[in-house]
């Protein structure tokens, strides 16, 4: 019996997870990850986070509280500073492992390899071999764990490009996984490109539903995940200063692909008091404007449960878009 | 042979009611678009029994009608279809532009400011190309005003014309509700006049909301200004000063949303051709009840709502995973033809 890691199913696990599940049990953990946001969950990261952070960080909190309650060992839980040249992530994902250590004082062990591809690979791969070695693994073999997890990472990226969505996929890993995302039977008579964290768009609780609220509607919905990803870089190399947030630059150029594509709307879904967020909303809001008549959505979550003011705004977007059509 | 009758009997309406935060409307619109009779209720955060004292109200008021169709809008729309039984269930947005574009087809702008939230309609040839609602913030809304009106002792119905008496408008900053108080205090202690206050505060208001609600939108005349804080001819002045030409304030401006869903009640029934849902004006006098319970099927631990009409469930709801849901009424209907119901 190895030693039991338990994965949280939030923030950048929506982006990652085949990546880290395969490098992980490669090395012979056993994987526990906690379940789909739940109202529990929630709760729960509320109750414990710090102040003034965005949902998706409380929702992290109450997956890690739901970890530790579990029974697990440990924790994984990289230190994302960077994962593309020239590139950096939201400064909170640097912070999480510091933020869970203050949270979660007693027994639990955060394995935090370091993320930072604006270093050399030999300090990455330094980082990886911490890991391996923690799991009583060899460095070559941690390198073999590794090449083997790329490329279920980039099985899980072609997958989701095929215009599909996260949950199928671990539906087709393990066939407990919940499936999330149910298609509509009708042909969709609207196309929405949906702009947006992974983490809020994929999180049933924390979206609202949005992504199923929109197929009942009789919509096609889009994500980043399924353009592209050299159309994603032609478009956001366009811009005339370069984009340093990784999910930032994937979002602007993924609004530029969609005003070429003539998409029907544009929903960008925010989670509030996010700082990333702030800039690049407002850039995709007066770029996808000043190129083309496409409408824009944006739609703010917090953690209030009432669902009447999402309803409402989804509902009179897609009847926009029919009348607009119907003109 | 329905379709084949030159004319509507004169009593053959439709209902619309538009239950909001803080008013619940009714509005009887005749077969031919006319708004025939209007109610304006308090909601007092209760609005089952605001619904029901509308509907006794109409009744007493017009005991012969035929209602024909009836529709539901404002945040309480589920609900308010519960309980009266409706054709038709539809969103604010579509509500007021299907109302603004009925009385006004040049309409290029809506302007809506409510009880909590407010938002701005952009149509063009009579098409609703663009439209925003507040976000979170709350701030710029009717409820502020009333609430600033009963702090300086003045009823909601003269703060307007106070307003316009003013010399000086002082400046207020309108980015939060908080600071605007402190700031209308700060200048009420410096000895400013209360018309240059509440002209402040209007204009401040007014910035407020075309900063966040109207950002980026293209606002051109002509403009409907609708909701209860049209009612101020306060902001309707300070509207015009920040926009530079006049606006209008409709007739019904104060119910527009019901209108709107007594139009889209009588488009649905007209081309469905099916009878209405209306439970009748009895149900004024029934007994309803909201009841609710936690769900404890799942982690989500959803709180399910139940309604029931003396003492028997006729809606259900609030599940995350619809397992409760219960609603007989349906719930996104096609208004694939508004248009033409605008131009009637």
């Amino acid at each position: 019996m190895g030693i039991t890691v338990g994965i949280p199913r939030a923030l950048a696990y929506h982006d990652y997870f085949p990546l880290w599940k395969v490098f992980l049990s490669s090395l012979g953990a056993e994987l526990v990850v906690s379940p789909p946001t739940n109202q529990a969950i929630v709760n729960d990261g509320v109750r414990l986070a710090v102040d003034g952070t965005c949902l998706p960080v409380k929702i992290f909190y109450g997956h890690v509280s739901w970890l530790s309650k579990a029974g697990v060992d440990s924790i994984f839980l990289p230190r994302l500073i960077s994962v593309a040249p020239k590139e950096y992530i939201c400064p909170k994902f640097m912070g999480l492992p510091d933020m869970m250590a203050a949270a979660f004082p007693n027994g639990l062990r955060f394995i935090s390899p370091v993320i930072n591809l604006t270093h050399s690979s030999r300090l990455f791969y330094q980082e990886l071999e911490k890991v391996g070695k923690w799991l009583g693994c060899t460095a070559p073999d941690t390198r073999r764990a590794w090449d083997k997890a790329l490329a279920a990472q980039e099985s899980y990226q072609s997958f989701l490009q095929g215009g599909n969505w996260p949950a199928e996929y671990e539906t087709q890993q393990d066939k407990e996984a919940e499936l999330t995302v149910s298609r509509p039977l009708d042909t969709p008579s609207l196309r929405i490109g949906l702009l947006g964290h992974s983490y809020v768009v994929y999180d049933k609780l924390a979206s609202m539903d949005a992504v199923n609220r929109l197929q009942g509607m009789g919509v096609e919905v889009l994500t980043v995940d399924m353009l592209p990803p050299a159309r994603i870089e032609a478009q956001a190399a366009r811009w005339p200063k370069r984009m340093f947030w990784t999910s930032g630059r994937r979002i602007l150029g993924a609004a530029w692909e969609y005003t070429e594509m003539s998409v029907d709307g544009i929903i960008y879904i925010t989670a509030f008091g996010c700082g990333t967020d702030s800039l690049t909303a407002e850039l995709v809001e007066r770029t996808v404007r000043r190129r083309s008549h496409i409408p824009q959505l944006i739609l703010n979550i917090d953690e209030h449960t009432g669902e009447a003011g999402v309803v409402t705004r989804l509902e009179a977007f897609v009847d926009m878009l029919r009348w607009r059509r119907g003109r | 042979m329905t379709n084949m009758r030159a004319s509507y009997g004169k009593h053959d309406v439709y209902l619309g009611i538009d239950v909001g935060s803080v008013s619940t409307n009714l509005v009887v619109m005749s077969g031919a678009g006319e708004v025939y009779h209007k109610e304006y209720l308090r909601t007092q955060g209760r609005p089952i029994p605001a619904v029901q004292a509308g509907l006794a109200r109409v009744y007493q008021k017009l005991p012969d009608i035929q209602i024909k169709g009836v529709g539901t809008t404002g945040s309480g729309r589920r609900l308010a279809a519960a309980i009266a039984g409706a054709d038709i269930v539809k969103n604010e947005i579509t509500a007021h532009a299907a109302a603004a574009t009925h009385f006004h087809p040049d309409v290029q702008t809506v302007i809506e400011i409510g009880g909590q939230d407010s938002k701005i309609i952009i149509l063009r040839e009579g098409v609703v190309t663009d439209f925003a609602m507040n976000t979170v913030c709350a701030a710029g809304t009717g409820s502020f005003l009333d609430q600033q009106a009963a702090r300086l002792g003045i009823p909601i119905a003269e703060f307007g014309e106070i307003a316009l008496q003013a010399k000086n408008p002082v400046r207020i900053a309108g980015r939060c509700t908080v600071f605007a108080e402190s700031d209308m205090i700060h200048k009420q202690q410096m000895g400013h006049s209360v018309p240059d206050i509440l002209a402040g505060l209007c204009a401040a208001m007014v910035r407020n909301y075309l900063n966040n609600v109207g950002k980026g939108k293209e606002i051109r005349p002509t403009v409907l200004f609708q909701g209860g804080v049209a009612a101020n001819r306060g902001m309707c002045k300070a509207l015009e000063d920040e926009l530079g030409y006049p606006i209008i304030v409709p007739r019904a401006f104060d119910v527009m949303g019901a209108v709107g869903a007594a139009l889209l009640a009588r488009r649905h029934i007209e081309e469905s051709g099916q009878e209405t849902n209306f439970r009748g004006f009895a149900v004024s006098q029934a007994r309803y009840s909201a009841g609710s319970f936690e769900c404890s099927h799942c982690a989500n631990r959803c709180e399910i709502v139940n309604i029931s009409m003396n003492g028997k469930l006729v809606a259900r709801w609030g599940s995350r995973c619809g397992r409760w849901e219960q609603d007989e009424i349906a719930y996104h209907s096609p208004i694939d033809h508004l248009q033409e119901l605008c131009y009637h």
